[in-house]
C-alpha cells in the first residue's frame, strides 16, 4: 500500500480549510442535521417537549405516595410509551406525506415514464395521440392501490420504523412489570 | 390540545364544557393517527367500545387500552385495504377482460352517443343523430359521409369505437359490482362463451399482485399480534394486582383478628 505524501497531506489539508461549507449559525445547524432521517435512535430526552412530557406522563403513573424507586420505575414506563407513541407518529407521518403527494407512483413506474418519454423524442419514435400520452403520463396509483404501492415502496423504512416499536413496546412491557412488582409489594 | 382528565369519566374542554366521554384516548397519549380517509368519530366509538369492555383502572391500563384500540384500528384498516385491494383487482381484470371481448352489439348505442356529439359540431343536432344512428347500424352511405365529416377533423372512427368500448367495459364493470342483473347477466354470459369464470379472472389479478397482499397480511398478523399481547398484559397487570390487594387483606385481616394466646393458670384449680 502505497503512503500518502507530505505534500498531498499538505494540499489536502490546505484545500479543506478554503472549502465552502455552512458559515452560518443557521447553515451549520442545518447541516448537522443533513444525516438525520427519523430520529427515532435518539433518546426521547434530546426533545424538550417529549422530555416534559415523559416527567409528566411519569408523575401521573408514579401517583401521589410514590417513594424514589417507584418514581424511577414510573419514568422507565413514561419514557418507553412516549417513544413507542414518538415512533408511530413517524411512520404516520411517512404515511400521510406520502398519500398527500398526488404525483406519488412506484419508482419503477416513474423510471418506465422516463424511458418512454425518451423513446418519444427519438427522431424514429412513433405517433402517439396527446391525449392517450396525457393520460398514461399523468396517471398515478389512486385509492387502495396508491397506499398499497406506499407499503411496496417504503417497505425499507417501515420495517426500520417497525423495529423500534417492537423495541419500544418490549421496553414498555418490562417496565409495567417491574414497576406493578415494586408497587404492589413496597 | 391536552386536556386533563376529571376523573373516570369527565373532563372540561377549553371551553370549559363539561363532556362525559367513555374513553380517554386523547388523555397523554395523543390524538388518533388516523390517514386520509378515516372517521376520527369512528375511532372514538371503537375505543369507547374497548373502554367499556375492558373498564381500566388506572393509567397503565388506560395506556394499554389506547394501544389495543390504535392496534385493533390498524388490524381494521389493514383487512379493509386487502378486501378493498381485491375487489379493485378483480374490477380491473374484468374490465380488461370486457375491453377485449365485448361484441359491438353491446357498445354500438355508446359509440352512436360519441359519434353524434362529433357531428353536432358540424350539423343540425337532428341530422347529427340519424347520421350517428345509421352510422352506428353500418349502414355504407352513412359510414362514407361520416368519414368525410371527420377527415377534416383530428378525430378517427377507429378511435372512437375503442373509446366507447373502453366507456362501456368500465360501465359494465361497476354495474356487475354493484349485482346489476343485466350486466351480470351479459358478463357471465361472455365468461362462460370464453371457458372462464369470475373466480378465475379474480384469481389470476390477484396472482400478479400476490406481493402486495402478502405484505397486508404481514402487517395484519403484526397488529393482531401486538393488540394481543397487550391484552394479555392488562389480564397480568390485573394478577399482580389481585395478588397485592389479597395479600394486603390477608395482612389486615391477620392485624385484626390476632391470635390470643391463653393466659397461664396461676394456681387456680379447674372446676
Amino acid at each position: 500500500m502505497s503512503r500518502t505524501s507530505d505534500a498531498k497531506i499538505k494540499a489536502n489539508r490546505l484545500n479543506a480549510r478554503a472549502s465552502t461549507g455552512p458559515k452560518t449559525k443557521q447553515g451549520r445547524r442545518r447541516s448537522a442535521r443533513n444525516a438525520l432521517r427519523h430520529a427515532l435512535s435518539l433518546s426521547v430526552y434530546s426533545e424538550t417537549a417529549l422530555a416534559e412530557e415523559v416527567a409528566a406522563l411519569a408523575r401521573e403513573i408514579a401517583g401521589m405516595n410514590g417513594n424514589a424507586e417507584i418514581q424511577e420505575l414510573a419514568r422507565r414506563v413514561a419514557e418507553a410509551q412516549i417513544d413507542l407513541r414518538r415512533v408511530r407518529e413517524a411512520r404516520h407521518q411517512l404515511l400521510c406525506q406520502a398519500l398527500s403527494n398526488p404525483h406519488y407512483d412506484a419508482r419503477a413506474k416513474v423510471r418506465e415514464k422516463l424511458a418512454y418519454m425518451l423513446q418519444l423524442l427519438r427522431d424514429d419514435a412513433p405517433d402517439v395521440p396527446l391525449t392517450a400520452l396525457t393520460k398514461y403520463l399523468t396517471t398515478t396509483p389512486e385509492g387502495p392501490h396508491k397506499l398499497a404501492t406506499i407499503l411496496s415502496q417504503e417497505i425499507q423504512r417501515l420495517s426500520v420504523m417497525d423495529r423500534y416499536e417492537r423495541r419500544a413496546l418490549s421496553r414498555r412491557k418490562f417496565a409495567i412489570r417491574a414497576f406493578d412488582l415494586a408497587k404492589a409489594y413496597k | 390540545m391536552r386536556v386533563r382528565l376529571n376523573e373516570k369519566t369527565k373532563w372540561k374542554s377549553k371551553s370549559s364544557k363539561s363532556m362525559t366521554v367513555a374513553s380517554t384516548w386523547w388523555r397523554g397519549f395523543g390524538e388518533p393517527l388516523l390517514l386520509a380517509g378515516e372517521d376520527a368519530a369512528l375511532y372514538r366509538e371503537l375505543h369507547a367500545r374497548v373502554y367499556a369492555a375492558i373498564q381500566p383502572i388506572g393509567i397503565i391500563e388506560d395506556m394499554l387500552v389506547d394501544d389495543v384500540t390504535f392496534l385493533e384500528w390498524e388490524t381494521l384498516r389493514w383487512r379493509k385495504l386487502k378486501t378493498a385491494l381485491m375487489r379493485e383487482r378483480g374490477l380491473k381484470a374484468l374490465e380488461t377482460f370486457l375491453r377485449q371481448h365485448l361484441d359491438y352489439s353491446a357498445y354500438r348505442d355508446r359509440y352512436e352517443e360519441f359519434l353524434a356529439d362529433i357531428l353536432e359540431e358540424r350539423l343540425p343536432e337532428d341530422q347529427a343523430k340519424t347520421l350517428a344512428h345509421n352510422s352506428a347500424l353500418s349502414e355504407p352511405e352513412a359510414d362514407e359521409e361520416v368519414d368525410e365529416i371527420l377527415l377534416g377533423t383530428d378525430r378517427r372512427v377507429d378511435i372512437l369505437l375503442d373509446d366507447a368500448k373502453n366507456d362501456k367495459a368500465q360501465e359494465l364493470a361497476q354495474e356487475y359490482a354493484q349485482h346489476d342483473r343485466d350486466a351480470v347477466a351479459l358478463v357471465d354470459e361472455l365468461l362462460e362463451r370464453r371457458g372462464m369464470s369470475m373466480n378465475t379472472l379474480v384469481a389470476d389479478a390477484l396472482a400478479e399482485n400476490f406481493e402486495d397482499l402478502e405484505r397486508i397480511d404481514r402487517l395484519t398478523t403484526l397488529a393482531e399480534g401486538r393488540r394481543n399481547a397487550s391484552l394479555r398484559e392488562i389480564d397480568r397487570h390485573r394478577v399482580v394486582l389481585g395478588e397485592a390487594l389479597r395479600q394486603t387483606v390477608q395482612q389486615i385481616e391477620e392485624g385484626e383478628f390476632a391470635v390470643i394466646e391463653p393466659a397461664p393458670n396461676k394456681g387456680k384449680k379447674a372446676a
